[in-house]
């Protein structure tokens, strides 16, 4: 069971570097005023085939050899479900995969989203090389970071796995989000 | 609120810092980061070690990684020495995690009680 979305996102967001994704977007929706919550990520790794897409919902099915189960998709279908919401897994191979959940932001049973700049650092911090979007929208507020646009504002001689460069990020997403949340904008 | 132009004055801190440093880290250590492990709390461990070498620039590196089979024993963490000796800490939260670190990264005294045997 996994406790916000966060953790399902940075579990999710595993799958994309295991499948040697380049690019990985993450788009979130929060709308109280129209009942509206939704988490979608998409990358460019190597896809999945019919077959492998039937697979990955089941939970006695895994990639790894460390264990015979697989519940990270599985666990995020579960979430979506129990909110009567619509989950959807699509993906082609050598192209990517795109996993989304759409739900009531009011049902009883949603987790919280979590701390997501904290899931936002681990990202980065998991593959440094991979870009890593975030469109995160409240209502109709945005909040956009670019992993890319990150790296070009250390330059060369500092990564973004940098513990102090990651803490900064973190902080700099639960500010922007936690602003947009209370009524105001971001920037 | 903070900005990316906040990032620049980081940027040339760390970039001293990383000029400074030489050769591999003494240590490798590796948080476990499967479904398994973030569901029993390993962000949270993963989370105070990033703070814990932010502050106390220790002589090691951070990585996660997958399941390493142990299901029932996450959060898991592992210390990896220079030749290559791995010791196993088993059920580590955020409190446990900072005192690895300390003990084990920075000290090199293994700490038994968490470790797995």
């Amino acid at each position: 069971m996994m406790q916000d979305f966060a953790m399902h996102i940075l579990d999710l967001a595993h799958n994309s570097i295991r499948a040697n994704a380049k690019t990985l977007d993450l788009r979130i929706l929060e709308d109280p005023n129209n009942d509206r919550f939704e988490v979608e990520l998409r990358d460019d790794g190597c896809g999945m085939d019919e077959d492998m897409l039937k697979k990955a919902r089941d939970p006695f099915y895994t990639t790894r050899t460390t264990r015979k189960i697989g519940l990270g998709i599985p666990l995020f279908e579960g979430t979506a479900t129990q909110c009567q919401g619509e989950f959807t897994l699509r993906s082609v191979v050598n192209q990517g995969t795109r996993i989304s959940a759409s739900m009531k932001y009011s049902h009883i049973d949603r987790p919280p989203l979590g701390d997501l700049g904290s899931t936002v650092a681990m990202i980065l911090q998991a593959n440094p090389k991979m870009r890593f979007r975030l469109d995160y929208t409240y209502e109709k507020q945005k909040f956009r970071l670019d992993s890319e646009e990150i790296q070009a504002t250390l330059g060369d001689d500092v990564t973004i796995d940098e513990p102090e460069i990651l803490l900064f990020i973190q902080d700099y997403v639960r500010e922007h989000i936690k602003t947009l949340q209370q009524g105001g904008k971001s920037e | 609120m903070k900005s990316l132009a906040d990032l620049q004055k980081l940027r040339d801190e760390a970039k001293k810092r990383v000029s400074m440093r030489e050769g591999e880290a003494s240590y490798r250590v590796l948080v476990g980061m499967a479904t398994c492990g973030i569901a029993a709390g390993a962000r949270p461990v993963l989370n105070a070690m990033v703070e814990a070498c932010a502050a106390n620039h220790y002589d090691c590196t951070v990585t996660q990684t997958g399941c390493i089979g142990m299901c029932t024993y996450e959060p898991i963490v592992e210390v990896i020495d220079k030749d290559g000796k791995k010791t196993t800490y088993i059920h580590v939260d955020a409190k446990k995690a900072v005192e690895i670190l300390e003990s084990h990264v920075k000290n090199g005294i293994l700490l038994e009680a968490y470790s797995l045997r």
